[in-house]
């Protein structure tokens, strides 16, 4: 790993994810953005202490047969409350996103731009999306901000930034998209496919 | 998650002073002073009044904390919950709970017993939570999913009558909710058949001590508990303690019959005597008294019936008993099949009153053959006598009983797996 | 121990140590037409238990 230091306390950064694009100093807790080996720092704004949550930073956990590391979050608010996106590492280093809201845990898949569902600007509760030959009903929709982050995360991420979500729930499963719109007039999404952990079968590992 | 975590506002309508609780997700507050509901999302403004509710039997109040499944848990919301079918009526109370890192699930008092239940979401085989489909079933549906095989218990329609608290939906009271149960040990699987989506819910059965400990409040003040509850654990039997004890029993048993082997005396060794050297007098130097001695006698007969007379007389000379022993004999083929019946062997088995030489003698007591038969009588008469002998039916049956032991474990789980499923409205006609 | 355990083990050895006692002191095992023959004697028949063998 190339030395990487914190401008502001010197201290040693050393990410756990190789690609890491942005880290919060463990020892003074400021944002840094990692450029090509470089360190710039981004300012203490934005760094959020953890809510209680059935997984924590840095601690290993089960559910079944998945072993993830969350090693950053970043927090949504989506008016009457807000939920954390935990970027988690597996034991190969790769990474997946973990939703955790209320309880309410979401392991989510990207899915390639090329397979994604195609959809209308103006979609509403209840309405139909076709992905892979299912009819998904949206059964949430709303419009969320990025009000804080910890730890390391795969991109650099802006405080207050904007984006609509839906969700669509399906028995196990949960088809959702980030829906923001481009400077051209168009709407940009990014979709995923998640997969719902019960908190109550998380299993943190002994003695970690 | 809630931005904050604990917020108190005043009831716009009766003015009393409600905690706000659970988490960002909740949509309506209903004041248990006044059963105003009251939006959680637009500023506690009122929506609507319930009217003439009745508070459903429960000692929880909103706000109580306890553990379960070794989280913390608040009461956020209560609601009652009525079935109604042929003229019956059952209530029970369900309270909402909230934990920040677990989200809601639901604490229910049913017949005086405390249930958890919480959301699941499996891959479960749809149409088995279709009423249409149960209903069309012979036998009892069943399936297996997340390592328990899962057996229809009931179908229930249940109306809420009372309402109070937070809830994460809007409540409505009156609207009829059907939903199907499944049973495996100790847990219920209910599928609420809703309009798009099937709400999966998985429900435990808590000790009521336990929860009453946790909530701070007293078991007594729970209702009595009504019988037993379907989704009450089975009996969990010590079955390892259990089958090593019995197994060790039987093993012990089994080394028992050859100490017992070991301790019968042989008086006299079989010996053949020719019919022709009939009747003889043979000395028995009996050791044991009170112990069993047989006297086992085999003849040679051939289709018919041979007997021997034996007289006994004790150390003292007196005559103990006079008796016949009769051996038989007959075989034969019929359409193909080759039968015998009969005993070649006859057993005298009596109790010996004191040690010393007893006299045994045998006479030839006569012999009836088939007629038409190849018949002959016996040329020859085997005799052994055996003193200290036992009897193995008591070893078999205390290796019965050992079994029976062993199997009890199982054999009661068995029947408390039906009689829990009898609690359902699944009939097998 | 549980009181589950005592009693279980209580009651495999009562099985054990009973069957044992019975079989070793042969109860029952005194076949039923000697025991008649011996009773006619004692009551001063001086037998007569003859002929009641079943005769195919």
């Amino acid at each position: 790993m190339t030395d990487l230091s914190c401008p502001q306390c010197g201290t040693a950064q050393a990410p756990r994810f190789r690609a890491a694009k942005m880290v919060t100093c463990p020892s003074c807790g400021t944002t840094l953005f990692l450029e090509d080996a470089a360190v710039r720092l981004a300012g203490d704004q934005g760094v959020l202490h953890e809510l209680p949550a059935p997984v924590r930073l840095g601690e290993e956990f089960r559910h079944g047969p998945i072993r993830l590391t969350p090693l950053g979050f970043l927090r949504y608010d989506y008016g009457p409350g807000t939920w954390d996106e935990f970027w988690c590492i597996d034991p190969k280093g790769a990474g997946i996103w973990l939703s955790v809201d209320e309880g309410e845990m979401v392991l989510q898949a990207p899915i390639p731009q090329i397979n994604a569902p195609k959809t209308s600007p103006h979609l509403r509760l209840g309405h139909q999306i076709s992905f892979q030959g299912l009819d998904w009903t949206i059964t949430e929709i709303g419009t969320a901000k990025l009000i804080g982050w910890r730890g390391e995360l795969p991109f650099a991420a802006y405080l207050n930034a904007q984006h609509s979500y839906l969700n669509c729930s399906r028995g196990n499963r949960l088809l959702s998209a980030e829906l923001w719109p481009r400077e051209d007039g168009t709407q940009g999404s990014h979709w995923s496919l998640g997969q719902w952990l019960d908190p109550y079968d998380i299993r943190k590992r002994t003695g970690a | 998650m809630s931005r904050e975590t604990l917020r108190a506002i005043q009831c716009p309508a009766c003015g009393a002073g409600l905690d706000v609780l659970g988490g960002g997700r909740v949509a309506v507050m209903v004041c248990p002073y006044c059963t105003t509901e009251l939006d959680a999302v637009q500023n506690f403004a009122a929506l609507r009044k319930f009217d003439g509710l009745t508070r459903p039997n429960t000692p929880f109040r909103l706000g109580m904390e306890g553990e379960i499944a070794g989280i913390r848990h608040q009461i956020i919301g209560i609601l009652g919950q009525v079935e109604r079918w042929k003229g019956r009526e059952w209530h029970w109370a369900e309270h909402l709970l909230y934990s920040e890192t677990h989200g809601y699930s639901w604490l229910s008092l049913e017949d005086g017993h405390c249930l958890w239940s919480r959301r699941i979401r499996w891959s479960l085989p749809e149409q088995l939570f279709r009423p249409s489909y149960v209903n069309q079933q012979e036998h009892r549906p069943h399936f297996r999913a997340e390592g328990r095989t899962w057996h229809y218990l009931e179908s229930t329609s249940q109306t809420a009558d009372y309402v109070e608290g937070s809830f994460t939906w809007v409540p409505k009271l009156g609207d009829l909710t059907t939903s199907l149960s499944y049973l495996a040990d100790g847990e219920i699987l209910t599928v609420e058949a809703g309009a798009s989506e099937t709400e999966q819910t998985l429900t435990r059965w808590l000790p009521r001590a336990e929860v009453a400990k946790t909530f701070g409040i007293a078991e007594s003040d729970l209702p009595r508990p009504q019988g037993r509850h379907p989704a009450e654990p089975l009996p969990q039997g010590d079955d390892r303690f259990a089958l090593t004890t019995a197994g060790s029993c039987a093993a012990a048993l089994l080394l028992l019959i050859g100490g017992l082997n070991a301790q019968t005396h042989v008086l006299l060794p079989r010996q053949p005597f020719p019919l022709s050297t009939l009747p003889r007098t043979i000395d028995l130097p009996v050791t044991q008294a009170n112990r069993l001695m047989g006297i086992h006698l085999d003849s040679n007969v051939e289709n018919g019936w041979h007997g021997f007379d034996l007289e006994l007389e004790d150390p003292e000379g007196n005559l103990v008993f006079e008796r016949e022993a009769g051996t038989s004999y007959y075989h034969g083929r019929e359409d193909g099949e080759y039968w015998t019946e009969g005993d070649r062997s006859a057993h005298v088995t009596l109790r010996p009153a004191q040690t010393g030489t007893y006299r045994l003698t045998v006479a030839n007591g006569g012999s009836e053959m088939e007629p038409g038969e190849a018949g002959q009588p016996a040329t020859e008469v085997t005799l052994r006598v055996v003193e200290g002998e036992y009897s193995l039916s008591w070893i078999l049956l205390g290796l019965v009983g050992l079994l029976g032991l062993g199997a009890a474990g199982p054999l009661r789980r068995w029947i408390a797996r039906k009689t829990r499923l009898r609690h359902g409205d699944w009939d097998e006609e | 121990m549980t009181p589950f355990r005592l009693v279980f083990l209580a009651g495999c050895t009562a099985t054990l140590l009973g069957s044992g006692w019975l079989a070793y002191s042969g109860v029952w095992g005194e076949d039923a037409q000697t025991r008649a023959a011996i009773g006619s004697v004692r009551a001063g028949s001086g037998g007569n238990s003859f002929g009641n063998s079943s005769v195919k």
